[in-house]
Parts: structure tokens; C-alpha cells; sequence
């Protein structure tokens, strides 16, 4: 059991949902709203969230909320008083604790309400047994760095060994998790953002060039100017003719008219990143270079 | 009687060892092309066996390995534990742990569909 005596821990940052975990807790299963924690010996920790729609009001949305998390994933948990430092590391959130068990686990969980985003999450924790004593240093430490809505309008992700921030208003669209290659795309409301991450670079980038693997792929921007900073560093951008009738047509339609696309490969790292940004009109490059900035890959 | 699945944790601690009935052929990429007799369905083998012409039908089939393959076949000594095997590769390569966890596995798991490779299990 590696993570018990690993000092090392690391942030996960998905779709709102922010906390920290002990490095060896791996993601073993990932959705939407859904991330599942484990290591080698089995699962660990279990979270799913909601958010009450807008047309309910709020305590009532909330109380809908709880009820209908517990039913899909807990029909047989029985109620249970969270240990004081689970609650005094969650002050600001109203809390319902549970428990069950299994033949070779024990789960204790929370509900977590929050009256500011009036989101829902529901977490478990897995033990197995005979009962692991670490597991009353690691939760409180866990729960107090939990946050289920982000403190400005920019929002963090940080999944696997990626992290990027984007404005809060870009949405998650899609998401691909393969060994070897992550994409995430995000849309807003005319605009959308795709990183991309590619690994190892070394078996990718052997015997030819970034910009040579750059070309194969499905999106490549062939017919555009390319701009290249360094060996390492290759930026393209894409503008469809622009004449009247084009412009016209571009207004109507809900293709898109402008691409941004920044590829570089991080040797130290062994990764490949690439930012696409694809929009009716072009994408403000100061926003453009800050995703692309903040877009990097975490320290081992 | 079948043997009941081994769990995750078990599985893991598992010591993948080579077949003696394949051969390997380094290429000069530095690629591995292995050459091993292909599985038969068991019925169909206990029907040839019976029949005594099991060596008639048993063809010889050949894999390449790419570079990535050829780094996990390289760490297959018959001494790694799949875990271990895990994380020479992650390391080898800078990988995500995870996500040399779940490439190994595959790998793995497709030689051992081919009867390339067995796991044997440690006993205490």
C-alpha cells in the first residue's frame, strides 16, 4: 500500500469539482459528473454531483437532489453521523452521512449541499476490511480542500496529468481518456476549445519532425498560414476567404470560419500538447494565448 | 471445473512468463517479430488429439511488435510481477501511471489470448 506513506498529493479539477488526494489514488473511472478513486488494492473514493435546475427552488431542488442520488446509487446505505472531522472540514456545506457494507468492503460516504451553487455530491469512501487507520488522516484532509464551484469566472481542470484553465462559461462538450491520447473539447456559445495530449513523444516524434506529425492529423489546417516559433513550438491559423458572400454566409450558417491550432512538444515531460480553437469569428488572442499557457502538463 | 477468475489485486501480482514454443526475432528497427503456434479451440484440439493430427493443423502464426510492444516484451523475464512490469514501463516512457496500467494490461492480456505468454501466480 504505496499511498499510504506517500507524502505526495495532487488535485483532480473536473467539471467544477475541485479537491485534493493522495497521489496513488489513481482515477480508475471517469464520466460527466462521476470520478471514481482507486489503487491497485481496490476502489477508494466514489463522487457524483448534480445541480438543481434553475425553474426549482433551491432548498426544495436540493431536497429532490438528495433523494434521488441516494436512490440511484445507495438503496441500501442506513443512515450514519459523520465523524466530527468530516464535518468541521466541510463547515460550509449542509452534510447527511450514510454508511453500508459489503462482503470485503465498508463505505462511508456524504451528502454535500451548497447553498451558493446549489449543486448536490454525493462521496463514498471504500474500506476493506479489517478497517485501514490511515483513512481518518487522509478523508479530513480530502474533504477540507473539497470546492464544488469555482471562486471567479475562470474554471481549472486538472485530470490524469493535465490541467488547464478556461473561462467559466466553456462547457464541457466531449472528452476522450485512451493510453496514449486525451482530448477534451469545450463549447461556449460560439466558440470552441479542444485540447489535445498526446504520449510518449519519443515513440510519436521518432524520425520525424512535430510538424510532420502535426500533418497527420484529421484536423490539421493544411491550407493555412503556419507560423513556427521553435522546433518544439508550431502554430497555424485558418480564415475562410472573406468576401461579402462568405461573410454573409458565415453569419447564417453554424460552421465554423476561423481555426487557431498551437501543437508543441514538452521533451521533458515526453508529451505532446495542442490547443484547437475553431469559431465563427476570430478568437481573441489574448485568450487564445493564456488557454494555451495555462495548458500544461502536472509535475510527477 | 473452471478455476474462478482471479481478482484485480491477485491478477496484478501475477508473473507473466513466456511460452517455450515461440520463437523471436529481433528485426533491425529494434522491433520483435514473434513467431508461436497458433491456439486452438480446446474441443477442437481434444478432436485432433484423438485423431493424432494435431501437429498437422496447428499453424504457425507471426506478431510484430511495435516499439512500445517490444519495451513490454523486454521486461517479460519470467522474475516481474505485472505490477513491477507496470511500472518499468511507465517509467521507461514517462507514462502516467495509469495509463501504463492500462496498456500493459491489454497488451498483456492479448498475448496471453494468443497462448504467447502465461501467468503464473505467486503462492505464499
Amino acid at each position: 500500500m504505496d499511498w499510504i506513506m506517500d507524502p505526495k498529493w495532487d488535485e483532480i479539477n473536473w467539471n467544477s469539482i475541485r479537491f485534493l488526494k493522495p497521489a496513488g489514488w489513481q482515477i480508475t473511472n471517469i464520466g460527466r459528473n462521476y470520478l471514481m478513486l482507486g489503487t491497485h488494492g481496490g476502489p477508494k473514493m466514489e463522487i457524483t454531483w448534480e445541480s438543481s435546475p434553475k425553474s426549482v427552488s433551491p432548498r426544495i431542488g436540493v431536497k429532490q437532489l438528495q433523494t434521488r442520488i441516494l436512490k440511484r446509487h445507495l438503496a441500501t446505505a442506513t443512515a450514519w453521523n459523520p465523524c466530527p472531522s468530516w464535518v468541521q472540514a466541510l463547515s460550509s456545506y449542509q452534510t447527511s452521512g450514510f454508511s453500508w457494507n459489503n462482503s470485503t468492503h465498508t463505505g462511508h460516504g456524504l451528502i454535500l449541499s451548497c447553498a451558493f451553487c446549489h449543486r448536490t455530491s454525493l462521496i463514498q469512501f471504500y474500506q476493506t476490511h479489517p478497517a485501514d487507520d490511515h483513512f481518518e488522516a487522509i478523508v479530513p484532509r480530502l474533504l477540507s480542500s473539497f470546492r464544488d464551484h469555482p471562486e471567479d469566472d475562470r474554471l481549472q481542470w486538472a485530470v490524469f496529468d493535465i490541467r488547464a484553465t478556461l473561462p467559466a462559461n466553456f462547457q464541457i462538450k466531449t472528452y476522450r481518456f485512451l493510453p496514449g491520447f486525451i482530448t477534451i473539447c469545450f463549447c461556449s456559445k460560439n466558440e470552441q476549445i479542444t485540447l489535445y495530449r498526446w504520449s510518449p513523444a519519443s515513440v510519436l516524434l521518432a524520425g520525424r519532425k512535430l510538424s510532420e506529425f502535426a500533418g497527420t492529423l484529421r484536423f490539421y489546417p493544411g491550407d493555412a498560414s503556419e507560423k513556427m516559433w521553435d522546433e518544439n513550438r508550431i502554430e497555424w491559423e485558418y480564415h475562410r476567404s472573406y468576401g461579402i458572400w462568405t461573410r454573409f454566409l458565415s453569419r447564417l450558417s453554424v460552421g465554423i470560419s476561423h481555426q487557431r491550432f498551437l501543437i508543441r512538444h514538452v521533451p521533458e515531460k515526453n508529451r505532446i500538447l495542442a490547443v484547437n480553437a475553431e469559431s465563427k469569428q476570430p478568437i481573441d488572442p489574448s485568450l487564445f494565448e493564456q488557454i494555451s499557457l495555462d495548458y500544461e502538463i502536472t509535475p510527477a | 471445473m473452471k478455476s474462478p477468475p482471479l481478482s484485480r489485486t491477485d491478477a496484478l501480482c501475477c508473473i507473466p512468463v513466456r511460452n517455450p514454443l515461440i520463437l523471436e526475432n529481433r528485426l533491425d528497427s529494434g522491433e520483435i517479430m514473434i513467431s508461436y503456434p497458433e491456439t486452438l479451440k480446446p474441443w477442437f484440439a481434444g478432436i485432433l488429439r484423438k485423431m493424432k493430427k494435431e501437429a498437422e493443423f496447428r499453424r504457425i502464426r507471426k506478431l510484430q511488435l511495435d516499439i512500445l510492444g517490444t519495451g513490454v516484451w523486454n521486461l517479460v523475464d519470467g522474475k516481474s510481477t505485472v505490477t513491477e512490469i507496470i511500472d518499468s514501463f511507465a517509467k521507461l516512457h514517462q507514462l502516467y501511471p495509469k495509463e501504463a496500467e492500462v496498456s500493459v494490461i491489454q497488451f498483456l492480456r492479448e498475448l496471453g489470448r494468443r497462448g504467447i505468454i502465461g501467468m503464473k501466480q505467486i503462492t505464499e
